[in-house]
């Protein structure tokens, strides 16, 4: 593969939501295994994100995100209080394991999609080419299908 | 005018083209052989360039980093004990007589090869010929 890649270009091919081309028609094209995989694992981020970008300016929306925001900041500040009020609920080791085994996951599933895209030569000419445009959740389109 | 020269014999001798402006001028036995010999100075390289230049192994490259990362945010302890332990393990399996003995030999073959092009090519005069036209006038 002698396709030379800029930093920008590879992250916007390796992390597009999908593939979209100049006259707005999502581009279809037969996924490997490895890109499946990955797409499959990283849907529900990318819908959410989709989600938010596109209800941010709602209250209730506002108010779930600076929640979510504020015990972030409690469980990076004051990790023990707070795995100590959670682990009321959940035991604190199992909460971390889960988060840990999701983050591994998801950082699997992404790079297991970039590998697979780079390794598809059809898509690769497509994008070279300069057919393809790169969609990424929050975008103005009207496809939010992921 | 000795420096001048100097360095243009040097460029000359170290100089790898590309098969297309090697056109109509065949290597002889001797460059041949030093080519291959000094695959380590060129064609490893070239080869480290392309693997680096290629995104797959960027990718792979950045997935293995930002996983063994989180690991040591969630995990730190235990992850940089056991990193700790196979980067031990790993150095204390290495013969370093072997590795010495390796690269002392890839030296030598570099260096040997890398003469023997160059003697390749000063004894192949339409080569010379070709990059040193007012010598060959003079001549």
């Amino acid at each position: 593969m002698d396709t030379k890649w800029s930093w920008r270009e590879g992250f916007r091919f390796a992390f597009a939501a999908k593939f979209v081309s100049r006259e707005g028609v999502p581009y279809a094209y037969p996924k490997g295994k490895l890109e499946a995989f990955g797409t499959a694992i990283l849907r529900h981020l990318y819908m959410l994100i989709d989600w938010l970008s596109r209800h941010l300016q709602r209250f209730h929306v506002i108010l779930l995100v600076t929640a979510v925001a504020a015990v972030t900041a409690l469980f990076i500040f004051y990790n023990i209080p707070a795995f100590l009020f959670l682990g009321k609920l959940f035991p604190p080791q199992w909460i971390r394991f889960f988060f840990f085994i999701y983050c591994e996951c998801l950082l699997a599933a992404a790079g297991c999609r970039a590998f697979g895209r780079f390794q598809n030569q059809k898509l690769v000419n497509e994008w070279k080419s300069g057919k393809l445009i790169a969609a990424f959740p929050g975008d103005r389109t009207q496809h939010t299908d992921y | 005018m000795f420096s001048v020269r100097f360095r243009s014999n040097l460029r000359f001798a170290l100089r790898k083209e590309s098969v297309s402006d090697r056109e109509g001028v065949p290597l002889n036995r001797i460059e041949m052989w030093g080519n291959y010999l000094s695959w380590f100075v060129y064609e490893f390289r070239k080869a480290l360039v392309k693997l680096v230049c290629d995104p797959r192994f960027v990718t792979v490259l950045f997935t293995l980093v930002a996983m063994m990362l989180t690991s040591l945010i969630f995990y730190p302890s235990f992850t940089s004990a056991s990193l700790f332990d196979f980067v031990s393990w790993t150095v204390g399996h290495i013969n370093w007589k072997y590795v010495r003995f390796a690269l002392w030999l890839l030296s030598e073959v570099t260096i040997l090869g890398l003469g023997m092009r160059a003697f390749g090519r000063f004894s192949n005069q339409p080569l010379m010929n070709r990059y040193f036209p007012s010598q060959s006038l003079s001549q």
